[in-house]
């Protein structure tokens, strides 16, 4: 009983200083960075939005057992990890012919062109990202476009440095094959830019 | 080191991995050293490194996409349409955006009882919860509980009490300072007392349990130990 009373005096303070952010403050703070992320992965407002919103779920749920690190780390867990297993289950969808998931199957998007016109985003960057494989295209983009080590996209995605290594150095590769492939495409009035 | 290496000897090129790795810093410094030499003579690796250059240049430089407003909107309002998993307590959101911990009994035991910390100022019932959709679940049989009640640990000791069995509110507790550690790492979150205007402080004349050793670190200071104040006695 003595001890209890001695621990309540130590923790006390700290609990004064500190107070846990609010969900307002959450979504306010994190929620344009998720977006991005969502967006870049998935290539369209539709699957950015569900990709996001999944996200933001899943962290409300279990906020109660967050463990401390950074919560940006946490969130770029969930988003890609979500990312890849939609990208996965698609995949597996059109092997089998089995269009379930009539929600979205790829191709199904926007074209670039609307892309373009909605969210002003260059289209050809988007449609070269959308080419790579959903692994490459994650490692590409949270490496170019969140900023990350490659020490926390490997944690990111779980795997080895050296896999985060070649992943980015081929997908970068293969996005600036696909860039040159569209640029050249439009300036030959293929397609009429 | 790098420049002293021979150039005409059949020097290796840059390892597919490392080119990506050289172009981000991401080689420690001896490697570096030496990619870099290589690539000042080489002009096929030279190529490959401006290939992943440009290839960033490109993805950096584009544009950020932005939420809409409505979805931003839908965002703000996930706590009143998710449902809380079977843990023992989980969060809730109340109406002025502070987290406060939505418990949920085992179908009997508290419910309808009043909670812990839930006297008239903070017990404005339901609307605690936004008064919004949440879940009848959720609400159900159970009671928000703030200032860092935590219900893991009530959950454990409610059956040990038998003097909170019929709940008055604060000091039914009992002695909640004796189960106090029981709750282990229950709730991580620190769960504080929403604008309570009749309380200067949500600490005084409140029971307080700070949160768990490992709570939450996104501010730092982790808290010592689970304790509680009970300043209010």
């Amino acid at each position: 009983m003595t001890t209890v009373e001695e621990v309540q005096t130590v923790a006390v303070a700290p609990e004064q200083q500190w107070s846990p952010p609010s969900w307002e403050e959450i979504v306010r703070e994190h929620g344009d960075r998720v977006y991005r992320l969502a967006y870049r992965l998935s290539g369209n407002q539709h699957d950015a939005e569900d990709l996001t919103q999944e996200t933001f779920i899943r962290v409300f749920r279990s906020l109660a057992s967050y463990q401390p690190g950074t919560f940006e780390g946490w969130l770029h867990r969930i988003t890609t990890n979500l990312f890849l297993d939609m990208a996965r289950r698609r995949s597996r969808l059109r092997m089998e012919g089995l269009p379930e998931d009539t929600d979205r199957l790829a191709g199904d998007g926007p074209s670039p062109e609307q892309v373009y016109s909605e969210t002003h985003l260059d289209p050809d960057l988007q449609a070269a990202l959308d080419e790579l494989s959903p692994e490459f295209r994650a490692a590409v983009v949270l490496c170019d476009v969140e900023g990350l080590s490659y020490e926390e996209i490997g944690a990111t995605l779980g795997v080895k440095l050296g896999t985060v290594r070649s992943r980015i150095h081929r997908g970068r590769q293969a996005l600036k094959t696909a860039l040159e492939a569209r640029r050249f495409r439009y300036s030959e009035g293929g397609h009429g830019a | 080191m790098s420049d002293g290496r021979g150039w005409g000897l059949g020097e290796a090129h840059l390892a597919t991995e490392a080119v990506a790795a050289f172009v981000d810093g991401e080689l420690t410094a001896g490697p570096a050293g030496r990619a870099a030499g290589h690539v000042a003579r080489c002009r096929q690796c030279a190529d490959e490194v401006n290939a992943q250059r440009q290839a960033r240049a490109a993805v950096r430089s584009a544009g950020t996409p932005g939420m809409s407003a409505s979805f931003l909107e839908a965002l703000r309002a996930i706590p009143q349409h998710t449902e809380l998993p079977g843990a023992p307590d989980g969060l809730a959101i109340t109406e002025d955006g502070q987290l406060v911990a939505v418990q949920r009994t085992p179908s009997r035991g508290f419910a309808g009882g009043p909670v812990l910390g839930t006297s008239t100022p903070l017990g404005s019932g339901d609307s605690v919860l936004g008064g919004r959709k949440l879940h009848r679940r959720t609400i159900q049989g159970a009671g928000v509980v703030f200032s860092g009640l935590v219900l893991g640990a009530l959950a454990l000791v409610v059956p040990l009490d038998d003097s909170a069995e019929p709940a008055p509110p604060a000091p039914a507790a009992g002695d909640p300072q004796r189960l106090a550690p029981a709750h282990g790492g229950a709730a991580k979150f620190d769960l504080r007392a929403p604008g309570v205007p009749t309380t200067s402080s949500p600490l005084v004349g409140t029971s307080v349990l700070t949160p768990a050793p490992s709570a939450w670190d996104n501010a730092g200071t982790p808290t010592p130990a689970p304790s509680l104040s009970s300043a209010g006695h």
